[in-house]
C-alpha cells in the first residue's frame, strides 16, 4: 500500500489518539514498576475487568461509559487495594515471585472471564458511536477523541500527584530507597498499598472509553498488557513521562505498520522492538526508576 | 571518580591493612583488584602476570580470593556445599571436593554446622562461611573487605584468631577494616585511602601518627592510636 | 536426597511404569497418562534452566515448537525419519536457545525481565508460525499415518508411546540426579544463589547459564518432536501458544524448583486436575482448569516457595509458621533487621 500524505496524516492522528490510550494503561504498569519494582501480569486483566463493567452497566442499567468510569474507577481501586493486600504484599520484597503471582492472578482472572463471559466478542454501542470530527484531511470519531483527551488529562494529573502532593513525595522517595523513607518516617506499606491501587485504578478510566471503540474479550488483557510492556521498557521503567512519550510513539508505530503489514504481523514489530530495546536500552528513553 | 591514582605493592606473607575514613574508595579498590570492575587507567599485577581486565572468575583461579562486605552466601545451599563450590574450581571429583570442604570447615571452626543451611547461620558464622569459601579456592592472596564489621568484641577475637591461621597457613591478605585497633594489631604495613586516593602508607605506628591521617579522620570515629 | 533414596525411588518408579500399560488397557486413561507423562519430561527439562540455575524462561514453548515442526516438516517434505527430525530440532532448538542465552546473558537480563524477553521470544515464534505458508500457518499439519513401527516414530497402539516417553521422563530424572550431585549442578546452584560469591569462586557465570539453556533446550524440542509423533497434527496455538511455557513453569514451580523429582511431581499432581476438569464440564469450559492452575501457584509461592518437595519441610515447622510466614507484615521485624545491620555495619 502506497504512503500518501493524507493516508500517513490518518493514520498518524489515529496512532497518535490510540497511543494516548495506551499511555494510560501502561503509567499504571511503569508506576508499580518504579515503586515496587514488580512486573504486574494482570495490568491488561485489570483493565479487561473494566471494560466488561462498563459494558454490562450500559446493557443492564444504560449508563453512558463515560458515566460509568466513576464507578469503575473506585471499584477497581478499592479491588487493587485487596489484591494487592492478600497476595502482593506478603512476597513484595521478591521481585521474581511477584511477578509470579501476578501472573497467577492473570491466570485466574482471564480464565473466569471466560468462564462467566463466553469468549464472546463485546462493543458497547452508544447512540453517538459514529459521530466524526473533521480535521482537514483527518477524520475522528468522537468516542476516540474525548478517549484521548481524558487519557491525556489524567496522565497530566498523575504527574502532577507525583510532583506536588505529599503522597507523590512519599511515592518518589519509598520507589527510591525503601529503607530510608522507612527510617523517615515515611509509611512504605501504605505508600506501596496505594500505588498499587492508583496503578489499577487508573485502568477504571481506560476501561470505559474503551468500551465503545475496542472489542472487549477474556483475553484482552494480554494484548494490553503487551503494549503496556513495550511502552514502558520504551519510556524506562517507572518513569511517567516516558510512558507518556513511550505511549504516544508505540501508537504511531502501530498505526503506521499496520499500513504496510497485514495484520496479524504487526505484533511482531512491537515484540522484536521490544527485545532489542529491553538488550541494548534497558533504561528506555528517560532511564529507570525515576519516577 | 571513586578511586583516582592509588598505587601499592603488597609482599608475599605480608597482612596489609587498607584504613580511610567511609566512601574513601577501598572496597572499589577491592572491586578492581578481583576483577568486578575495570580501571579506566592503571595495571593490577598479581605473581608477575597482568590480570587487569579479567573477569572474577579467571582472576580466581590465578589464586586470588576475597570474601564481600556483605556475606554472600548460598543461600539454599548447607555449609558445606558452599564450600564445595570452591573445591570443584579444582577437581571434577565430588569425593575430593567434599573431602577437602569438610577440611576447611574445620580449619574455619564450622564442621560441626556443615549440614545446615547457609540461609539459617547467624552473622558471626557467616563471615567465616566467607572466609571458608575464600580459602577453598586455595588461594595465595586473599582481598578480605570489613571482615569484622557487626561482631562483637569476643567474636572479632575469634576472626582474629582464623586470620592468623589463614596468614599461616601460607596466604597473603589484604584487609580492610574499620575497626581500627584490629587493623593495627595484625596488619604489617597500613595503607591509608581517602576521597579514592592514597594519603599515606607505613608501618600501623607510622600511619596512625601521621598527621594527614589524623586530619583525614577528624572528625570521624575514635582517634587511631588510643592503645 | 541421598543416592539410596534415590536408586530406591527410581526402582520402584521403573518397575510401575513397566507393568504400568499391561495392567492399564483403557485407551483414554493411557493417553491421559502419556500427556501427564510427557508434562512431566518437559518440567524437568525447564526445570535445568529454570529451576537450578534460577533463570525463569516463559519461552520454552519455541524450543517445543522447534521439536514438533522440525520434525515434521522434514517428515512430510523430504521423507526423513522422525528419528533424524529428532535430533535436528534438538540441534537447532539448542543452537537458538544458546544464541537468545547469550544475548540475554550478555546484557545482564535476568529475573522479571528475563521472563518478559523470553515471552516476546516466543510469541514472535508463534507469530511467524502462524504467517509463514511454509509451517501452514493455523490449518497447522496432520501426519500421515505410514504404518507404525520403531523406525518411524508411529504407533498404532498408545503402550509404545508410553514406554517412549516413560523412557525419556526416566533419562531426564537420571539426568537431572547426576547434573545436581555434580560440578555442574553445584555451580548452577551457585549462579543462582549469588553471581557474585560465584565469581568470586571461579566460577565463570555466564558459560554456565549457557550450558544450562542449551541442554533445557534440547530437551524441551525431543519432547516437542514425541508430540508431534504422538498426536500426529501440529498447529501453533497447540504448541508455541503462551500456556505451553506457563504450563511448564507451573509444574516446576508447584513441584519443587530445582529439585529432581519436584517438577515431574507438580506435573503428576496439576496435570490429571486439568484432564478432569475439562472431562468434567465439558467444552465450553476450556480454560477451567487454568484458574486452578493460578490459585495453586499462588499459594505455593505466598505459603509454601519450596514447592512439594518442601512441604515436609514446611509442615514440620507448624501450621502456625505457614500462616505467619504468608501474612508476614511488611515492616517485618525480620526485613527491618536485617537492613539495619547491613547498613550500620
Amino acid at each position: 500500500m502506497i504512503l500518501t500524505l493524507p493516508l500517513f496524516l490518518q493514520a498518524f492522528m489515529d496512532g497518535l489518539i490510540m497511543g494516548g490510550i495506551y499511555a494510560l494503561v501502561a503509567i499504571g504498569l511503569t508506576l508499580i514498576f518504579g515503586v515496587m519494582e514488580i512486573v504486574n501480569f494482570t495490568q491488561g486483566d485489570f483493565l479487561m475487568i473494566a471494560m466488561y463493567t462498563s459494558f454490562f452497566l450500559h446493557l443492564l442499567l444504560k449508563l453512558d461509559p463515560y458515566l460509568s468510569i466513576f464507578i469503575s474507577t473506585p471499584l477497581l481501586f478499592i479491588f487493587g487495594i485487596i489484591i494487592y493486600r492478600i497476595f502482593i504484599r506478603p512476597i513484595v520484597t521478591s521481585i521474581l515471585n511477584g511477578a509470579l503471582v501476578t501472573i497467577g492472578l492473570s491466570l485466574i482472572f482471564q480464565n473466569s472471564a471466560l468462564l462467566l463471559f463466553s469468549a464472546d466478542y463485546r462493543l458497547l454501542e452508544v447512540s453517538y458511536s459514529s459521530v466524526k470530527i473533521t480535521l482537514g484531511p483527518v477524520v475522528i470519531g468522537i468516542q476516540y477523541l474525548i478517549a484521548f483527551v481524558i487519557c491525556f488529562t489524567m496522565t497530566i494529573s498523575l504527574y502532577k500527584l507525583l510532583q506536588s502532593t505529599r503522597l507523590g513525595l512519599f511515592i518518589k522517595a519509598a520507589a527510591e530507597d525503601r529503607v530510608a523513607a522507612m527510617l523517615v518516617g515515611v509509611n512504605v506499606e501504605k505508600v506501596y498499598m496505594y500505588s498499587f491501587a492508583i496503578g489499577v485504578a487508573s485502568l477504571g478510566i481506560v476501561g470505559p472509553l474503551l468500551a465503545p471503540i475496542y472489542y472487549t474479550t477474556p483475553t484482552i488483557g494480554t494484548l494490553f498488557n503487551i503494549k503496556a510492556f513495550v511502552i514502558v521498557v520504551l519510556g524506562g521503567m517507572g518513569s511517567i513521562i516516558g510512558a507518556m512519550i513511550g505511549g504516544l510513539t508505540i501508537g504511531v508505530v502501530e498505526t503506521i505498520g499496520s499500513v504496510f503489514l497485514p495484520g496479524s504481523l504487526s505484533p511482531l514489530i512491537s515484540f522484536v522492538a521490544f527485545i532489542i530495546i529491553l538488550l541494548f536500552k534497558p533504561k528506555g528513553l528517560f532511564g529507570e526508576r525515576q519516577i | 571518580m571513586a578511586v583516582n591514582d592509588v598505587s601499592f605493592q603488597i609482599m608475599e606473607g605480608e597482612i596489609l591493612g587498607m584504613i580511610g575514613p567511609n566512601g574513601a574508595g577501598k572496597t572499589t579498590v577491592f572491586n578492581l583488584i578481583s576483577g568486578f570492575l575495570k580501571p579506566d587507567a592503571g595495571l593490577v599485577r598479581f605473581r608477575d602476570e597482568v590480570i587487569t581486565g579479567l573477569r572474577p572468575d579467571q582472576i580466581s583461579h590465578k589464586g586470588l580470593g576475597r570474601t564481600f562486605q556483605i556475606p554472600q552466601v548460598f543461600a539454599k545451599f548447607s555449609l558445606l556445599q558452599n564450600v564445595m563450590v570452591g573445591c570443584f574450581a579444582r577437581t571434577y571429583v565430588r569425593s575430593l571436593a567434599k573431602r577437602n570442604a569438610e577440611r576447611i570447615l574445620k580449619a574455619m571452626g564450622l564442621f560441626n554446622k556443615a549440614e545446615i543451611l547457609a540461609k539459617k547461620i547467624n552473622l558471626i558464622d557467616r563471615k567465616r562461611l566467607e572466609l571458608a569459601k575464600a580459602m577453598s579456592i586455595e588461594p595465595q592472596l586473599i582481598l578480605m573487605d570489613e571482615l569484622m564489621a557487626g561482631l562483637t568484641p569476643t567474636e572479632i577475637k575469634e576472626a582474629l584468631v582464623l586470620v592468623d591461621q589463614i596468614r599461616s597457613s601460607g596466604v597473603t591478605i589484604i584487609l580492610i577494616e574499620h575497626v581500627m585497633d584490629v587493623v593495627m594489631s595484625v596488619s604489617d604495613r597500613v595503607i591509608v585511602l581517602h576521597h579514592g586516593s592514597k594519603i599515606s602508607e607505613g608501618s600501623p605506628e607510622a600511619v596512625c601518627k601521621d598527621k594527614v591521617v589524623i586530619d583525614a579522620y577528624l572528625g570521624e570515629e575514635e582517634p587511631l592510636c588510643w592503645r | 536426597m541421598t543416592s539410596r533414596n534415590f536408586v530406591i525411588v527410581l526402582s520402584i518408579s521403573l518397575l510401575s511404569l513397566l507393568i504400568y500399560p499391561l495392567l492399564v488397557t483403557d485407551r483414554y486413561i493411557l493417553h491421559v497418562s502419556i500427556i501427564v507423562m510427557l508434562s512431566a519430561y518437559l518440567a524437568c527439562s525447564w526445570n535445568i534452566l529454570g529451576g537450578y540455575v534460577g533463570q525463569y524462561s516463559l519461552g520454552h514453548a519455541a524450543f517445543f515448537g522447534v521439536g514438533a515442526y522440525t520434525s515434521t516438516l522434514l517428515f512430510m517434505h523430504w521423507g526423513l525419519s522422525p528419528w533424524i527430525g529428532l535430533l535436528t530440532g534438538a540441534c537447532i532448538a539448542t543452537f537458538l536457545g544458546l544464541f537468545v542465552g547469550f544475548l540475554c546473558f550478555r546484557y545482564g537480563v535476568k529475573g522479571p525481565y528475563f521472563l518478559l524477553l523470553s515471552l516476546a521470544f516466543s510469541e514472535i515464534f508463534y507469530i511467524v508460525a502462524v504467517n509463514v505458508e511454509f509451517t501452514r500457518g493455523e490449518i497447522g499439519i496432520t501426519i500421515p499415518f505410514r504404518g507404525g513401527s520403531f523406525a518411524s516414530f508411529q504407533y498404532a497402539q498408545k503402550w509404545p508411546y508410553f514406554y517412549t516417553i516413560s523412557a525419556m521422563l526416566v533419562v531426564a530424572v537420571l539426568l537431572t540426579f547426576f547434573i545436581s550431585r555434580s560440578k555442574l549442578g553445584y555451580f548452577f546452584v551457585a549462579v543462582r544463589e549469588s553471581e557474585s560469591a560465584a565469581q568470586a569462586m571461579g566460577v565463570n557465570v555466564m558459560t554456565y547459564k549457557l550450558i544450562a539453556a542449551g541442554v533445557s533446550a534440547f530437551m524441551t524440542s525431543i519432547g516437542g518432536t514425541f508430540y508431534a509423533q504422538y498426536i500426529m497434527y501440529i498447529n501453533p496455538s497447540s504448541i508455541i501458544g503462551l500456556h505451553v511455557s506457563i504450563d511448564m513453569l507451573v509444574y516446576s514451580i508447584v513441584g519443587g524448583l530445582g529439585t529432581v523429582f519436584g517438577p515431574a511431581l507438580g506435573a503428576f499432581l496439576l496435570v490429571p486436575i486439568a484432564v478432569a476438569m475439562r472431562g468434567w464440564l465439558g467444552g465450553s469450559f476450556i480454560g477451567v482448569h487454568l484458574i486452578i492452575y493460578g490459585a495453586i501457584l499462588i499459594v505455593v509461592i505466598i505459603f509454601i516457595p519450596e514447592g512439594l518437595m518442601g512441604i515436609r519441610q514446611a509442615l514440620k515447622l507448624g501450621s502456625g509458621s505457614i500462616f505467619r510466614r504468608g501474612a508476614k507484615r511488611f515492616g517485618h521485624a525480620l526485613n527491618l533487621k536485617k537492613k539495619f545491620s547491613d547498613r550500620i555495619s
